[in-house]
């Protein structure tokens, strides 16, 4: 081999080594650009054909009362829309979908030839028909999970739950006050599937912990109901705009129940009106009239300046002052501070005002919780107002002795009576008893007295003199608890008209705020009707609704009664009533052949009454019955009219 | 006919000229003596490997197989939880004290009671 030949040889080997270097370069290069700089996007490619990710709403939390009842409770439902551009056959989709959307053929026709590129079909739709829908696997429509809120109880509870709206956000009540912790974080769950789009493999367990709590309320759903049903039967037969029942436990706080009417179902909010909606016993403001001379009281017997056996002289009925004159309901002459507030006269309570003084008073009904929000833990809560020591006028002063001039909210009311109930503390109100997370770790709310308001000797002293209110002689009379004491106020306000910006005749406002059983108090109850037409008196038009209300309560809390005269009825019935079923209900105990007496009754009774025995019956004056002519007792042979004489009971 | 070894044939020739006897047959030989001992170490390790092969894609397979169930198990755990939570809203629905009354009232003629028909036992 000579010299040329070896390095043409040579010059061959170096040609492939340098091509190889190339060929390698190249490779090196590409794989370079595949696995570093396109590496993400050719990732997630790859992930697209074998991972799939699916998005899984998280539920709302549920919300119980104090009994672990279901108040509100989220389910998964479905929902259906279509893409009408990736329809093939919107004639065949049509006629398919429309029975099990329980759609007209046409109208749906309509909707599919529609040329936008997404349209809600049916939101909110039972799984089962979403599933159909699913297995017609048309091309174009889609079902997606969604989550809708259920109220089981209906109306029971409802301006304190609230409600959800269609994205699943809280619009009103506790499920807007607690969105963020009752709204859970949806949660992706990633899986492999393989070439015929079969899962196969779940990556990822679902989680557990998404931030969803439950909660439990200090509501008793069947008082609740009850507290509502006897409120409605109130504002119906009076007519009345509207009416609020709160029962709280005046030991803690919690709120046992907070009825409003008008009512409205949360599971179909939108039929209702917004006015529905409203929480009334935080939102709504009003003159609270005579229950103020309640706290009137407890801050003069605080303060030392009146004893209850103290003496004033009410005037017979009026009382000028500079150039205003006040009168009271009841005439009367001269009465201690004890049937003062018993028989609610307004003279009395300006004279013991004076007594106390308007700062003192105004502190007190700050201490009371008047004139600022309760802090419960709702939206929506109003201040109230009070007229501060510098600002008012001697007049206004005057009138705030018997609760005009100011506003309250039902809770503030409630919250106050709460006060001399418990013996002097001012307690924070709440409806929320626990938070309960995932983990089922608790968080209980711990009641909070807010401060010292009064002594317990006063409230006790207070506590006695209002138990005279809801006897024969009181003005809350229909309020009285067979077995049981009742310490309360009536009270009956005018309410301003809007336009004249004066007390309304006609427009009142009914109260009685009360506790029961008085020697052990385990609630307080604050009746408030707004409106009612006929008799307007607090005790006449609240009252029942405190009566009733207050004897379901104790009936389904097992507080026994502390009378004797109770027992006495209990033990001689009791014989009766284990053998023989209950009479039916009687509505008119005639005593044969002889005029009954008619004492007390209204005059809807009375009429009834009067039809019932043929007779014709002559109303006289208003309120409730007290004279009649002829006399009860006298032979009905003859009789041929009744006149019947009505005054007020306040 | 005995076929001449070539080989050796040349080896024979070799050691005659050479004067010189080497002896390299053994070597060879020994290159292709495999015992009995030898063979069934390799057939028991062919076998293990084969056996570990069977084993390994039928892992795979079973591995397969049983992600396809727990997804579909999945899938069911999904369905009763849906399902046992619209059956706890039907309950709910049913033990709610406006349906409770109703029925109470309607079907069983029952009523509320008056406070002394109440009897509280000592």
């Amino acid at each position: 081999m000579n010299v040329v030949d070896k390095k043409w040889i040579r010059f061959r080997i170096y040609l492939v080594e340098v091509l190889f270097l190339i060929g390698l370069g190249i490779i090196i290069f590409r794989a370079y650009q595949l696995q570093v700089i396109q590496r993400e996007h050719l990732k997630s490619i790859a992930r697209a054909g074998y991972l799939k990710t699916k998005i899984i709403p998280s539920k709302r939390g549920t919300i119980y009362d104090r009994e672990g009842k279901e108040l509100a409770l989220s389910i998964e439902v479905t929902s259906v829309y279509a893409h009408p551009k990736y329809i093939k056959d919107k004639k065949e989709a049509a006629i398919k979908l429309a029975p099990i959307l329980g759609r007209n053929r046409n109208q749906l026709m309509r909707i599919l030839n529609k040329e936008s590129s997404f349209i809600w079909l049916n939101r909110k739709i039972s799984s089962n028909l979403g599933k159909q829908v699913k297995d017609l696997s048309l091309q174009g429509i889609v079902v997606v999970p969604e989550l809708r809120s259920y109220y089981p109880a209906r109306e029971t509870g409802s301006h304190l739950i609230g409600f959800v709206g269609a994205d699943n956000q809280g619009l009103e009540g506790l499920e807007k006050k607690y969105d963020h912790i009752l709204k859970g974080s949806p949660y992706r769950l990633t899986f492999l599937r393989d070439a015929c789009r079969r899962a196969f493999s779940v990556t990822q367990t679902l989680p557990f912990n998404n931030g969803v709590h439950d909660l439990v309320l200090t509501i008793d759903q069947d008082l609740q109901y009850n507290a509502q049903k006897a409120l409605k039967k109130a504002v119906k037969r009076s007519r009345a705009v509207s009416g609020q029942c709160l029962v709280v436990n005046p030991a803690n706080g919690e709120i046992l129940a907070m009825a409003i009417v008008p009512e409205f179902d949360p599971n179909n909010f939108s039929r209702c009106k917004p006015s529905q909606w409203r929480n009334r016993a935080i939102t709504d403001v009003y003159e609270p009239g005579s229950t103020m001379k309640a706290f009137l009281l407890a801050a003069s017997l605080q303060e030392k300046v009146v004893s209850p056996l103290t003496l004033f002289d009410c005037e017979q009925g009026e009382f000028k002052i500079g150039n205003n004159i006040i009168h009271d309901t009841h005439e009367a002459g001269i009465l201690n501070v004890a049937d003062i507030i018993k028989t609610s006269s307004n003279i009395g309570a300006v004279k013991i005002g004076q007594e106390l003084g308007y700062k003192k008073f105004y502190e007190y009904l700050k201490k009371f919780g008047f004139g600022e929000k309760t802090n419960i833990d709702l939206i929506g809560e109003r201040n109230g107002f009070l007229r501060g020591i510098k600002s008012i006028k001697p007049i206004e002063e005057i009138n705030m002795y018997f609760g005009q001039g100011m506003t309250i909210t039902s809770l503030q009311l409630a919250m106050a009576m709460s006060v001399i109930a418990n013996g002097g503390k001012l307690m924070k109100p709440y409806v929320v008893k626990k938070i309960i997370d995932e983990n089922g770790k608790v968080e209980e709310t711990k009641p909070r007295v807010i401060r010292e308001v009064i002594s317990r000797e006063t409230a006790l002293k207070v506590t006695h003199i209002l138990e005279g209110v809801a006897t024969e002689d009181g003005t809350g009379v229909q309020a009285a608890i067979m077995g049981f004491t009742v310490a309360g106020k009536t009270g009956t306000s005018q309410k301003v008209n809007p336009k004249t910006k004066r007390y309304s005749r006609r427009k009142h406002i009914a109260t009685f705020v009360g506790f029961v059983p008085s020697d052990r108090p385990k609630m307080v109850i604050a009746v408030i009707i707004d409106e009612p037409r006929g008799i307007p008196f607090g005790g006449y038009v609240a009252g029942p609704v405190f009566k009733e209300v207050g004897q379901w309560a104790l009936n389904h809390f097992r507080i026994n009664p502390s009378t004797r005269f109770a027992r006495n009825v209990a033990r001689s019935g009791l014989d009766k009533q284990l053998n023989s079923p209950p009479p039916p209900p009687d509505p008119i105990r005639i005593k044969a052949g002889s005029l009954p007496s008619l004492k007390g009754l209204g005059m809807r009774e009375v009429l009834n009454k009067g039809r019932a025995l043929g007779i014709k019956v002559v109303l006289k004056g208003s309120g409730l019955a007290f004279r009649q002519e002829p006399a009860a007792g006298s032979a009905l042979k003859g009789i041929r009219s009744l006149k019947v004489y009505f005054k007020s009971p306040t | 006919m005995k076929k001449i070894d070539k080989s050796s044939h040349m080896k024979r020739i070799r050691n005659a000229t050479t004067g010189v006897r080497i002896k390299n047959t053994r070597i060879k030989r020994q290159l292709f003596d495999i015992n009995t001992r030898q063979i069934a170490l390799a057939i028991i390790l062919s076998m293990v490997f084969m056996i570990s092969g069977i084993g390994y894609v039928w892992s795979t397979f079973e591995r397969t197989q049983i992600g396809y169930n727990i997804s579909e198990l999945q899938k069911e755990e999904k369905c009763l939880r849906e399902k046992n939570r619209s059956l706890r809203l039907e309950l709910a629905y049913l033990k709610s004290t406006q349906n409770l009354e109703r029925l109470a009232m309607e079907k069983l003629g029952l009523n509320q009671p008056s406070p002394e028909q109440i009897i509280i036992l000592p």
